[in-house]
């Protein structure tokens, strides 16, 4: 990768319409945030006092986070699907072409995912105030920070995936499929297969990296730290990699 | 809507959503063999049974037929072609409709049938009684699921914007109304298209009656087809 | 320069190329003719090295074209001018092209001029002609202001203005030394643009010779073209 193919992909990615709608529902997340922390204001208001203390809320950096997951992955398929052959006409020996995409959506990732992380998670203690009883923003942002990281981590998957594929519609499907599909499997696979399943989940890893408590969470706890931050990076690193393999061999 | 029907068959990416489907059965068989392996010694009292278990990626696949029928029309440009020789944009529409619901129903309804016997034919685990009536529910939530597919894909036109929209009712809105807190979650929960066939089968569970339960599966295909069909039948191509 | 030896690209079932040599010389248009389907636009592909050959190899100024360390800067193509992201404006997509080769926004500006889309080089290309779609590819293809330049099928969706534009374009950038391949279906355009002439069939070399050779000894261009490849033209 050259300074001069990254100013490229650049210019490709910002001159697209589809670029900023996807980074604006992206950041869209934290007023989902303030939104739900509204309603459950209105809920907590309504309810007894006896019973607000035993009131709960999830946390709801943790509930939007899945929308800028979902964005930026989507955002990686299209930079790698709806690219043109002229493209490796200027660069043919192509692999600089997915280092600058891959350069581009990490960088769009890392500021959109820190982003809507603090952000929806500010905007919720905000909201709530001294309701409901949330962990201190101070105490979480380690996995502030790691959950931030898993959207890049969606956008290279999607760029892989669509630089190996090249079809939005199965892209876009098994990024729902490892996002959801692969979690319902594995909830309702008993034994230690469903226990595997559960601890390799995108969902779960940054608490497993961070050493959060999973005790009373749907997710499994095979890894370790650094298995588990090993486990993320592969979700990224091996779909861009086969990616590069592709590229190298096929016709376009 | 012999053309509608040869269009569809004739798509490769029919096939490799049909075949993804398809796989279920494999991985249905599967599973039942390990989970058979293991709950003797775990004492299981009952498991998920595979068809339940790969169900969403039935519903995923045949979402997908749906969205494609559409926009693989506007991103090659067939459509304008097809427009010139079926002017006539509400009776093609329905073809379209027609074709795709008929072809998500089968493929649905005999992977899961297929899936679901394959199951119990070489599982030995306690799992739940075959409900024939349940699976042609479920099959019809897919249906439901393409014909909303085929709805957004005419109204956005792009692949990514249907297939996420698809995701959105399938997986997104509802994982987040879950982590609602409780009488939210389950009030609104009731309304959302995965929990409406449980709904008609297990009155139990409160939420809704079976026949408004099924009323609002079908409002889940009718409204992005109504939408489809304003803007269709007014846009030019 | 642009040197094919002994090409060959067969796919699953289906020789596109077969045992193709020939060589494209600077300083004068050289056309290539064939029917629909024998292998034309893979031979063209198998130069730019999006496909790789079966066999044998093709060299553009003595190299394969992937070896190139600047390759806009010696070959520019149009290959496919409906293949540009519909929702990009023309100034950006040039634009992107030319940063991979560090190309600046000045030489952007200069070829929309000389292509003739200044006044619609900020509107998406999705909303263009196909002839508008040419130009645009066109503009993509001397942004390097490359010595080898290489068109398929320009002329497709052109009006009669915009084809004597290119008869023009081409006919100047030979005179400048440079070396253009020219695929087009178009006999009467075609004679009046080539020096040169390369006709294959089924993947085939059938002629490769002056243009005068063939006029002087058939009635006409297209009379030569039919009578050449004639055996050729089934669809396998």
């Amino acid at each position: 990768m050259t300074p001069h193919t990254l100013r490229a992909e650049w210019i490709k990615l910002r001159s697209l319409r589809s670029t900023w709608l996807v980074l604006a529902v992206s950041l869209g997340s934290i007023l989902m945030a303030a939104g739900l922390a509204l309603m459950a204001n209105g809920m907590y208001d309504a309810a007894p006092a006896s019973r607000r203390d035993a009131a709960q809320l999830t946390e709801l950096e943790d509930v939007v986070i899945i929308v800028p997951q979902l964005c930026l992955g989507i955002l990686g398929v299209l930079a790698a699907v709806k690219d043109i052959p002229a493209s490796y006409l200027a660069v043919p020996r192509r692999w600089p072409v997915l280092a600058g995409k891959t350069a581009g959506i990490a960088a769009i990732g890392l500021i959109v995912g820190q982003a809507a992380m603090f952000g929806s998670a500010l905007v919720t203690r905000l909201v709530v105030g001294d309701r409901f009883h949330l962990e201190p923003l101070a105490d979480r942002v380690p996995l502030l920070v790691v959950s931030g990281l898993s959207v890049v981590v969606l956008g290279l998957l999607g760029l892989g995936l669509g630089t190996l594929l090249r079809s939005v519609a199965a892209c876009v499907a098994l990024l729902a499929g490892v996002l959801y599909v692969f979690p319902i499997i594995s909830f309702n696979v008993p034994g230690v297969a469903g226990e595997w399943g559960r601890s390799v989940m995108i969902g779960g890893l940054p608490r497993l990296i961070v050493g959060a408590d999973l005790t009373n969470t749907v997710y499994g706890t095979r890894l370790s730290a650094s298995g588990a931050a090993a486990v993320l990076a592969a979700y990224a690193v091996v779909p861009v990699l086969a990616g590069v393999w592709a590229l190298r061999r096929r016709d376009l | 809507m012999r053309a509608e029907w040869i269009k569809l068959r004739s798509t490769a990416s029919t096939h490799y959503a049909v075949g993804t489907a398809a796989l279920v059965l494999v991985l249905g068989v599967a599973w039942t063999l390990y989970v058979d392996s293991i709950w003797h010694e775990r004492g299981l009292r009952s498991a998920a049974a595979a068809e339940e278990g790969f169900l969403p990626v039935v519903q995923l696949a045949v979402a997908v037929i749906g969205v494609l029928a559409a926009t693989g029309e506007y991103a090659t440009g067939l459509i304008r072609q097809t427009l010139t020789v079926t002017p006539r944009r509400s009776r093609l529409l329905l073809d379209k409709a027609a074709v795709v619901a008929l072809t998500a129903f089968a493929v649905s309804a005999a992977v899961l049938l297929a899936t679901a016997s394959a199951a119990r034919l070489v599982g030995d685990y306690p799992m739940a009684e075959l409900d024939v009536a349940q699976l042609l529910a479920h099959a019809l939530a897919a249906t439901v699921l393409s014909l909303a597919g085929l709805g957004l894909g005419v109204v956005t036109r792009s692949t990514a914007g249907a297939v996420s929209g698809v995701v959105a009712l399938l997986f997104v809105v509802p994982g987040i109304v879950n982590l609602l807190p409780t009488p939210w979650s389950t009030r609104i929960g009731a309304f959302l298209l995965p929990n409406l066939v449980p709904q008609a089968f297990l009155p139990e569970r409160a939420g809704l009656e079976p026949l408004a339960a099924i009323g609002l599966l079908l409002l889940y295909a009718a409204v992005p087809l109504a939408a489809a069909w304003a803007v269709f039948t007014r846009r030019d191509v | 320069m642009i040197d094919v030896k002994h090409l060959t690209k067969t796919y699953a079932s289906t020789t596109a190329v077969d045992d193709l040599s020939f060589r494209v010389e600077p300083g004068q248009v050289t056309g290539f003719l064939g029917p629909n389907g024998a292998g034309k636009s893979t031979t063209m592909r198998l130069i730019l090295g999006l496909a790789t050959p079966t066999s044998g190899q093709a060299l553009v100024n003595g190299r394969p074209y992937r070896e190139a360390p600047e390759p806009m800067r010696e070959v520019g193509a149009l290959l496919d001018a409906t293949a540009v992201h519909p929702g990009r404006s023309a100034y950006n997509h040039l634009l992107a092209l030319a940063a991979t080769h560090g190309i600046g926004e000045i030489r952007v500006a200069e070829v929309l001029a000389q292509v003739g889309l200044t006044p619609v080089a900020r509107k998406r290309v999705g909303g263009f002609s196909l002839g508008m779609q040419q130009r645009l590819g066109i503009a993509g293809a001397l942004l390097g202001d490359p010595a080898v330049l290489m068109f398929d099928e320009p002329v497709n969706g052109l009006d009669p203005d915009g084809v004597r534009w290119i008869r023009h374009l081409m006919r100047g950038l030979a005179a400048e030394g440079r070396t253009i391949l020219l695929s087009s279906h178009l006999m009467s355009e075609m004679a009046l643009t080539a020096d040169h002439l390369v006709i294959i069939g089924r993947g085939r070399l059938v002629a490769d010779t002056p243009l005068s050779d063939l006029t002087s000894a058939y009635p006409s261009l297209e009379e030569a073209y039919l009578q050449l490849t004639g055996s050729s033209v089934e669809y396998r």
